[in-house]
């Protein structure tokens, strides 16, 4: 059996969905399907696409929506307060008795910005200063509350190991617009988030569509240089032999692993002469450089939680190369933050996790804007749920209490690629302990992801042990309000 | 009060106490209860006792302060609420709480029923026996074939048929020692195929060392071993390989697994416990270490405790224990006292580093003392040589010099003043001794002065003494040895060196008795020493210099001495005045290099004041006949001698020298990482929401309710019980996660695919009569792992073609059916192994310590401030297996990270298998990989002897030759035409040894040469 059958093979084996998506794109140019056009060629996505890439910026370990984006006035009147019992009755949080557990107003202040007149706390000052460009959702809900599940659920739309990632969905999908890069990076500063690498698996699709990691200290991909002696032309001749005898075994064996092998290796070599470019950061000016914090300092004596690392510094190299991406081709860049889960010392851990992400966010909204960019770019900024209007009852170390993990209600927000900027969808209670306008639960977030996407999240699915599995599980329904007419 | 004589404690608070509990509170104060009133539960001892949000309701023996009294009494609370229950009825309560309240319920009913519903779940429940099914085919070839047969045949499915042999002796090769099979033994195989055949390979694959690497490599990962502590400072563990080593020895001696289990978590605790025993429990020691500046140790300590409970659950029992650290568990039946229970088993560990030399290293240390000793008796014979020669001739000199003139004197003191006596040293006795620091300054018998303090300071001792002595034109200070001493002395510096900066002599008349005035300061000249140490001379003591003086070093453990002329001498003429002297010995130089013991002496010699001057004590000895010394008189004069003959100093300084080859004891470099129970035992209280410092309810150490139970001593059981119970007959978990593991690693996923999670939120076994015979047979065999594994890959199941089936891949896409076996990437470490086997590169060293392969320079740095160091390996170590590279946690090596290698900070029982580009880059151009490649290439070109290097046949050859080093078979025609293109394509451009690196790094850097087909 050749490569190409396989391939179609496996391609069309997927019933549904699939056959109508633009992985003729994604086929030519990987170079797979180079001298015959494959049925699925032709296709487009299902729709105009109004965003073209995407940077899914994760703060993992869940931040806190009431310190930062969704301002509760009435919380503050209240803190000290028990819950109501309506509201307390059959809840389950992690550590928190909800019984007996105190509101907890914000120390911080919401101020009002740009045109649209958005709040923002005064621990996000550069990301605010773009809130004409943001549209936040503040009625964002999830299905589980411990960390490692909901990021399942907030990448792969479920909170089981084995399913695909939404960069791994997007990418399979359209294909990416890079020969030389991968369509899919992972870039991660801080702690990591407890998830691993689940969180950009590309579960039962081939691991082509898996997030490819670049280190987020010292050289971010090593072995890019070819032994001494040999020429770009002598890589390629080796290349061609590999993956010829590649072929050779999978037509024998089967096994489609072999073809994301040869694809590993075909991007690799395509990598070897991109890659150097792409981290090459000394064509950016000062004033670039300065405005994402490249050279900012860890705070001294700071080991928070464990991270001894540079995140400040890190954070501001990623949303930097985050836009280099972008502006090659990538499909879709995972920026990572950890950790974000702040149980206790939640102002002063809050404060140092927000300089190390405010001004590089910020300065990359403003750079994607000012280069056209942003229109074609999706940027999203979320946690995997929210925390909770009440303290939590957990104390270690005397420090101040913080706030417990919460799936009823959290707040992220987007930016470009065909979202309606400039507003806020979806509304909690006066506490901010539960939507009650406009909930939009993780899968809807994804359908709208998808249809910014052009594609349309029911026909988007593989199949796979017999069902048609999407990545809005057996939910979603796009938020209207959240796209641009 | 009254007395209950009862054949039982608990039978009057069954007959009456319960069931008025039962029927009066349980409603709302038990676990059946919807909503707990008052946070407060009646249906157990411990909640009864502990009590709700008022206070405990039943304070044993205590009736006032027992709650439950004043509420049934309506005495300020009202229970039960509707009325108040008969007077007998609280009378019994009274009763029972002023006799002790004895209370038989540790577990709650309702918690009872709970459990019961939880042990029915499959894997609670007993390891069974079932009967291979009766099924027939030719395609069976043992029972395993069996129970998968039957469960094809009845979804109609045909297994897939063997593996060609080629294909299935290199499946052997790599699933049980984790290297490819020679050329040589592939062809050996090939030739004849034969069932016996197939038998003896298992068997000496078995039998072959590598076994345990290749398998303790993955008991490695579930360990969470590394060689560094992790953390921010990340230090290196330089003695963890010796865990390792016991890893790998025990599996080759193929311990049977309860035993491997049994030493690993309490071989110290087993009677007469043997060092490799004890060496065995360095299991619980790769845990993380925390070593930051500013760490909270018991914080640390619970952490590596939590770390060990959770490892046990999941590496034994295969379950999440971790999730009931902080609540009871959500999912499986156990509570968070349960947690806290088997927590206990751990929470009194001492962990100490004892020295373990390994049996090689014992028996190579004895020979090489051996031959030390041989060489070290030349040093000395030459010592003893000169000296029986020479020593005479000192004697003599000094006799002769006049000595002996004062041999009827029997008391120097009393001698008159005569220029012609020969002088001698007279040792000072102090009237003061005193230390700057306030060290203890204590006169020994021979008047030197030991000196006993915290050495954390520049030292000044001063000496104060008072003297008749005429004419004082010297003084001798020595510096002498002591075993009390580091290194034995002079010095109190660990290496036993001091640096004397400054000595101050000041003279006054005593009858000065201003203690604020020490007198003149009495200038001294020509300062001599025994010896000094390069750059440190005794003539700087004469400058004051407080930057250098006086030391010894390297030649320490010996007494030393220093002599200082006066410029001018003290009491000239004899005035019978007595003369305080003050004496000051500064030591300047380093905060610690002080001198630890030490002895002033003054001589009225006329001047110069000659070398040979010896002390007033052996004035005896020396004029005594011969046949009169006794052997004491002799070694003091031959230790005298030594002391004072400078012509012997460079022999023995030689053989100072050469005692630096005396062969080190591996007891000093090769410790173990090892734990013990500490002298008493820690209380252990449950730690609420998982906060160390929020304790709540004590518990004794005991296994989960859930499990069959243990038998439990009154203050807990041991850590010893607990290994034991674990494989014990009764345990249903310990047997069916190890076998599953075992499948898992021979089949790429096991017959329970969540292989650390057998809980509730597990997935259920695919076959789980399967399971059950390969767990039942397991520990039927005692646990005899070697027997596991040749059971498993004699089945046709496991030797079945992984070729794919397309007709299944929509019905059965994770190949849970097992028609096929499943092609597997090789793990990181092999990865290495095979590229490194190749090229005939691999330095084939079973243990030993952890070696540094090269790794980009720069990128240990990325360290800890910098502070780590890659000392790259040299020689055959470079080329060692994977796994012994130096696992260091914050940095770990690049290329087994990118091939999914544990990341060691937690038991990691299943890795994953990603196939990315960057894999590709690192096969590629990873220098590693490169030279192996060129390795490879140059054995071709080495091979090839015939024709000339284009020459098609000879190319052809080259190929076939590759091909079978790197993937035990022959290339098709066509495979061959591909490369050979390739070859001619690289000559063309440059010369044969090139072509045949690319030829080489083509077939390396192939799909099938990192997979398991």
């Amino acid at each position: 059996m050749n490569e190409q059958l396989i391939r179609r093979q496996f391609f069309t084996s997927s019933a549904s969905g699939i056959g109508s998506l633009a992985l003729g794109s994604l086929l030519s140019k990987d170079g797979l399907l180079a001298d015959e056009p494959s049925p699925l060629a032709a296709s487009a996505p299902h729709f105009a696409p109004k965003a073209k890439r995407c940077i899914f910026i994760f703060l993992a370990g869940a931040p806190s929506q009431l310190d930062m984006l969704d301002p509760k006035p009435e919380l503050v009147k209240r803190h000290g307060e028990t819950l109501p019992e309506s509201v307390s009755e059959g809840v389950r949080l992690a550590f928190t008795d909800a019984k007996t557990a105190k509101l907890k107003g914000s120390p911080r202040t919401f101020k009002r910005y740009g045109e649209c007149g958005t709040e923002f706390s005064d621990r996000l000052p550069h990301i605010a200063n773009c809130a004409d460009d943001i549209a936040v959702v503040r009625s964002m809900h999830t299905d589980e509350f411990n960390h490692h599940p909901a990021q399942l659920v907030m990448n792969c739309g479920v909170g089981r190991l084995g399913r695909p990632s939404v960069g791994s969905w997007i990418t399979y999908g359209l294909g990416t617009e890079t020969e030389n890069l991968p369509g899919y990076v992972v870039l991660s500063a801080g702690t990591g988030a407890s998830g691993g690498t689940s969180n950009w698996s590309s579960g039962f699709l081939p691991s082509t569509y898996r997030g490819v990691v670049f280190r987020s200290q010292g050289d971010p991909v090593l072995n890019l240089r070819r032994p001494k002696g040999l020429s770009r032309d002598n890589q390629q001749e080796s290349l061609k032999a590999i993956r010829l005898l590649n072929e050779q075994r999978q037509s024998l064996t089967g096994d489609s692993e072999i073809a994301n092998r040869i694809a590993s290796y075909e991007l690799a070599f395509r990598m070897q002469a991109a890659a150097p470019e792409l981290l090459d950061l000394s064509k950016e000016s000062q004033t670039t450089l300065d405005s994402y914090g490249l050279e900012r300092e860890e705070p001294a004596n700071n080991k928070f939680r464990g991270y001894t690392g540079n995140a400040h510094a890190t954070m501001s190299r990623n949303c930097l190369l985050a836009r280099r991406m972008i502006e090659r081709g990538v499909r879709f860049v995972n920026l990572y933050h950890a950790s974000w889960d702040h149980h206790d010392g939640l102002d002063k851990d809050l404060k140092y996790n927000c300089s190390v992400i405010d001004q590089p966010i910020g300065a990359l909204l403003k750079d994607l804007k000012q280069r056209g960019l942003l229109d074609e770019t999706l940027v999203v900024c979320t946690g995997e749920f929210g925390r909770t209007p009440i303290a939590d009852t957990h104390e270690g170390n005397g420090q101040q209490p913080g706030r417990d993990h919460h799936r009823y209600a959290f707040s992220l927000w987007m930016a470009g690629g065909g979202v309606k900027p400039g507003q806020v969808v979806g509304r909690t209670d006066d506490i901010g302990w539960a939507p009650v306008e406009d909930g939009v639960h993780v899968n809807d977030f994804h359908a709208t992801l998808l249809h910014l996407f052009g594609m349309d999240h029911l026909r988007l699915s593989r199949r796979f042990g017999g069902f048609d599995i999407r990545l809005t599980n057996v939910g979603g329904n796009v938020v209207e309000k959240l796209v641009r007419a | 009060m009254t007395t209950l004589a009862l054949a039982d404690e608990f039978t009057f608070f069954r007959t009456r106490i319960e069931p008025v509990l039962e029927q009066h509170c349980y409603s709302c104060h038990s676990g059946q209860a919807e909503s707990i009133k008052g946070g407060l539960r009646l249906d157990t001892k411990s909640a009864m006792q502990r009590g709700g949000e008022s206070g405990p309701a039943v304070v044993p023996e205590d009736v006032d302060k027992s709650l439950i009294i004043a509420a049934l009494r309506y005495d300020g609370l009202e229970m039960p609420p509707k009325s108040p229950l008969p007077k007998e009825i609280i009378e019994d309560f009274v009763t029972w709480i002023e006799n002790g309240a004895p209370d038989p319920r540790l577990i709650a009913k309702s918690d009872e029923q709970r459990l019961a519903q939880a042990r029915s779940h499959w894997s609670f429940m007993p390891i069974t026996n079932p009967t291979p099914p009766k099924v027939r085919n030719s395609w069976i070839q043992n029972d395993i074939d069996r129970f998968v047969f039957r469960r094809l045949k009845s979804e109609s499915i045909r297994p897939s048929k063997d593996a060609d042999p080629r294909t299935l002796i290199r499946r052997l090769y790599l699933d049980l020692i984790g290297l490819p099979p020679l050329p040589a033994e592939v062809e050996a195989f090939v030739a004849n195929p034969t069932e016996v055949a197939y038998q003896h390979v298992i068997t000496e694959l078995l039998e072959s060392p590598h076994y345990g690497e290749r398998w303790g490599r993955y008991w490695l990962d579930m360990a969470r071993y590394a060689d560094s502590n992790g953390y921010e400072s990340d230090r290196p563990r330089p003695y963890a390989w010796r865990w390792r080593d016991w890893v790998i020895n025990s599996l080759n001696a193929n311990m049977p697994f309860d035993q491997f289990t049994i030493e690993q978590l309490a071989g110290d605790l087993l009677p007469g416990a043997t060092l490799e025993q004890q060496v065995a429990t360095g299991f619980h020691r790769n845990t993380l270490v925390n070593t930051e500046g500013g760490v909270d140790r018991e914080e640390d300590r619970v952490k590596r405790t939590v770390d060990r409970t959770n490892t046990l659950g999941k590496v034994w029992l295969g379950l999440t224990l971790g999730c009931s650290q902080c609540h009871s568990h959500k999912y499986d039946p156990i509570t968070q006292h349960e947690y806290y229970s088997m927590y206990a088993f751990f929470n009194s560990l001492a962990e100490p580093n004892i020295p373990a030399p390994t049996t090689a290293q014992v028996v190579a240390y004895k020979t090489a003392l051996t031959r030390y000793e041989n060489d070290h008796q030349e040093y000395l014979n030459a010592i003893r040589d000169y000296r029986s020669e020479q020593l005479r001739n000192w004697e003599n000199t000094v006799q002769r010099s006049g000595f002996a003139k004062q041999a009827d004197s029997p008391d120097g003191e009393e001698l008159e003043v005569n220029a012609d006596v020969v002088a001698t040293w007279e040792v000072v006795n102090p009237i003061s001794v005193t230390a700057l620091s306030g060290s203890d300054m204590q006169l020994q018998d021979d008047l030197s002065v030991f000196v006993v303090g915290p050495n954390d300071q520049a030292d000044t001792y001063t000496l104060v003494l008072e003297t008749m002595q005429s004419g004082i034109s010297a003084i001798r200070i020595e510096a002498m040895a002591d075993e009390r001493l580091p290194a034995h002395g002079p010095g109190l510096a660990g290496n036993g060196n001091y640096v004397l900066s400054s000595l101050r002599v000041y003279a006054k008349p005593a009858s000065d008795t201003n203690p604020a005035n020490k007198g003149n300061r009495v200038r001294l000249k020509n300062a001599r020493a025994d010896f000094s140490q390069g750059g440190r001379q005794v003539t700087s003591v004469l400058g004051d210099d407080p930057t250098d003086g006086w030391a010894i070093y390297p030649n320490v453990g010996v007494n030393h001495f220093s002599i200082f002329e006066l410029v001018e001498d003290v009491n000239p003429e004899t005035s019978g005045e007595l003369t305080r002297l003050t004496i000051e010995l500064d030591h300047q130089v380093h905060h610690d290099h002080n001198i630890g013991r030490f002895r002033v002496s003054l001589t009225s010699s006329p001047r110069p004041v000659p070398d040979g001057l010896v002390d007033a004590a052996f004035r005896d000895v020396l004029t005594r006949n011969h046949a009169d010394r006794t052997g004491t008189d002799v070694l003091r004069l031959v230790k005298y001698f030594d002391y004072h003959e400078p012509e012997l100093d460079d022999l023995l300084l030689a053989e100072l020298e050469h005692r630096e080859a005396e062969p080190k004891s591996p007891t000093v470099d090769t410790k173990a990482q090892v734990v013990t129970e500490e002298a008493t035992r820690r209380t252990t209280q449950v730690h609420i929401r998982g906060s160390f410092l929020d304790k709540g309810d004590e518990v004794i150490s005991a296994t989960p309710a859930v499990l069959p139970k243990m038998p439990i001593d009154a203050d807990g059981s041991s850590r010893l019980d607990l290994a034991k119970w674990l494989v014990s007959d009764d345990n249903p978990l310990t047997a069916r996660v190890i076998v599953n593991r075992i499948w898992q690693q021979h089949f790429g996923r096991g017959i329970v695919v969540t292989d650390d999670d057998f809980g509730t939120q597990g997935e259920p076994p695919s076959h789980p009569e399967l399971l059950d015979w390969l767990a039942f047979r397991f520990r039927d065999s005692g646990w005899n792992m070697k027997e596991m594994h040749r059971l498993i890959v004699s089945s046709a199941t496991w030797r079945q073609s992984s070729f794919a089936r397309p007709e299944l891949s929509d019905r059965d896409p994770y190949n849970i059916l097992l028609a096929r076996q499943n092609r597997l990437r090789v793990e990181a470490e092999i990865v290495r192994d095979l590229a490194l086997s190749a090229s005939d590169l691999l330095q084939p060293k079973i243990g030993g310590p952890s070696v540094y392969p090269r790794q980009p320079e720069d990128l240990i740095k990325l360290g800890f401030q910098t502070s780590l160091s890659w000392p790259v390996s040299q020689g055959g170590d470079q080329y060692r297996r994977g796994m012994y590279t130096f696992f260091q946690r914050t940095v770990p090596y690049p290329m087994l990270i990118e091939f999914d290698a544990a990341d060691s900070n937690a038991s990691c029982t299943r890795r994953e298998r990603s196939n990315t580009p960057l894999q590709a880059l690192t096969l590629w151009n990873d220098p590693v990989f490169v030279e192996a490649s060129q390795a490879l290439g140059k054995r071709l070109q080495a091979a090839s002897a015939r024709a000339g290097a284009g020459d098609i046949g000879n190319v052809n050859q080259k190929i076939a030759l590759a091909f079978e080093i790197c993937l035990s078979r022959s290339p098709t025609s066509r495979e061959t035409e591909i490369l050979r293109n390739l070859y001619i394509q690289r000559l063309g451009e440059s010369d044969e040894s090139d072509a045949c690196f690319a030829v080489a790094r083509a077939i390396m850097n192939l799909d099938e040469f990192i997979t398991r087909e």
